[in-house]
């Protein structure tokens, strides 16, 4: 949608400034305001053609991709693995676990290419809150498609099924959207404004055999 | 304005800060040695600042986060700071000669471009030095960096015109500037500010070229390519306005100096 808000006004304000040069000649006193529409018409293009061709989703540079071996025990916490493959909507990392901060939260984790299908384990804790949030609802969204619908009361491992189908670009991209999170300041528990969900302790991936 | 004036209005401008100086113009090179040496030495071994793993994990990532900011800002509040002033500084020349009031501050931004290529020069150096892997992406930087100075360009080509009639204005902008570095995350992680915060930040047109330094240098990941645009558009938007008003108020400027 941005495409064409920035393709209209890049037309609009060029269309007008070249006619009117066009019609009335191009005088010496025109000539900054025409290099500043050139410019940021060739500005635009130079952000507008990367956009297009380099892609968001590369590693870190000088890092290699770091493949997800499956089968392995992804911990939370301030130096574990887990925090390699977290992508946008977490807070900082706790001793033990680590809590989304907003209504989604995405994991991405790259695999070497599968013949099955995966099974997502997650260890978590749900933000509940004693006669006025019983539980954290979730929705795991693999590749677009609903994989998973947990209604998360207490501490344990919920998992879903992940269809090798929807593995793309060899990574698990997972997206966990949470209906009921909330923070504890709009429940005047503390000040913590973090719209809290999950408390997710460790994630595990299996490769389910035929 | 003739290209060879601004070359030697820049060339003034390098040499006189430094005229009379035993070492002279080679302090244009010692001070952003002795500044990055600082920042990432002072920063990294001896405060141990660290950001948090889930961005980077390298020893000198608060380091390079704040070094790959900081060094555009200063070019940035450096042009604007300096444009502010240009025409009052430069009165006795523009008294005497006729100089093109819109194109006069250009050996500003030469000269702050100039002292950021040799500090972005020393920069890659101890990129280097350390192993920090080079992006493919810092190509962009260059690109990134002048759309930045246009957009300084524009404000102080503003703010020097407005100057002129408004004596005050170059202490307004000089506290501006100050506000204006703080809103920016510079040497703290927008992450790190209260959601209130946030959204007043988020406002800020700095944080997108000062994130897309972050972007390509501390993490080698692709800056927000829309919000880049974005910035294209609305700083060249500011240089239109502000050649304008130096059209419009061009006679009354000379009249007042």
């Amino acid at each position: 949608m941005i495409d064409l808000y920035v393709g209209l006004i890049l037309i609009t304000a060029s269309i007008p400034i070249v006619a009117w040069v066009l019609v009335r000649k191009l005088r010496w006193e025109h000539l900054p305001l025409l290099l500043i529409v050139l410019s940021c018409v060739f500005f635009s293009g130079v952000f507008a053609l990367c956009r297009q061709f380099v892609s968001p989703n590369k590693p870190a540079m000088g890092e290699q991709t770091r493949y997800y071996t499956l089968g392995e025990e992804l911990l939370a916490g301030p130096d574990g693995a887990l925090n390699n493959y977290l992508g946008e909507g977490w807070s900082g990392p706790e001793p033990t676990h680590i809590w989304n901060d907003g209504p989604k939260a995405i994991l991405k984790v790259p695999i070497k290419p599968v013949d099955s299908d995966l099974k997502l384990a997650v260890r978590c804790t749900p933000f509940v809150v004693p006669d006025r949030l019983a539980a954290q609802r979730v929705n795991v969204m693999v590749g677009g498609q609903l994989v998973g619908r947990w209604t998360v009361d207490r501490e344990g491992e919920y998992d879903c099924l992940i269809p090798r189908s929807e593995i793309k670009d060899d990574t698990v991209q997972v997206s966990f959207e949470y209906m009921d999170a909330v923070s504890p300041k709009a429940l005047g528990i503390s000040e913590d404004d973090r719209r809290l969900g999950l408390a997710v302790h460790s994630i595990r991936i299996t490769e389910i055999t035929p | 304005m003739k290209p060879h004036l601004i070359l030697e209005f820049t060339r003034r401008d390098l040499t006189e800060r430094y005229s009379g100086s035993v070492l002279g113009v080679l302090w244009a090179f010692i001070w952003p040695l002795v500044n990055i040496l600082i920042f990432t030495l002072v920063f990294s071994e001896v405060l141990g600042s660290r950001l948090p793993p889930v961005i980077s994990s390298s020893t000198y990532s608060y380091a390079i986060y704040l070094v790959s900011g900081l060094l555009p800002w200063m070019a940035f509040q450096g042009t604007i700071a300096r444009a502010t002033t240009v025409f009052l500084d430069k009165s006795h020349i523009i008294k005497k000669i006729h100089v093109p009031l819109g194109s006069l501050p250009l050996f500003l931004v030469l000269s702050e471009t100039v002292t950021y290529t040799i500090s972005m020069a020393f920069f890659s150096a101890f990129l280097l030095i350390i192993n920090a892997p080079i992006s493919p992406l810092a190509c962009l930087v260059p690109f990134i960096f002048v759309v930045q100075q246009i957009f300084a360009y524009g404000l102080g080509l503003l703010f020097g015109i407005l100057s002129v009639f408004y004596r005050d204005l170059k202490e307004i902008v000089g506290v501006m500037l100050q506000i204006w570095f703080w809103f920016t995350p510079i040497v703290y992680l927008q992450d790190l500010l209260p959601a209130s915060a946030k959204w007043i930040v988020s406002l800020n047109p700095a944080i997108i070229f000062v994130g897309a330094y972050h972007d390509i240098i501390l993490l080698g990941k692709s800056p927000d390519y829309n919000a880049l645009i974005w910035l294209t558009i609305f700083a060249h938007g500011i240089l239109t306005v502000a050649y304008i008003a130096v059209r419009k108020l061009e006679m009354e400027v000379r009249d007042t100096l």
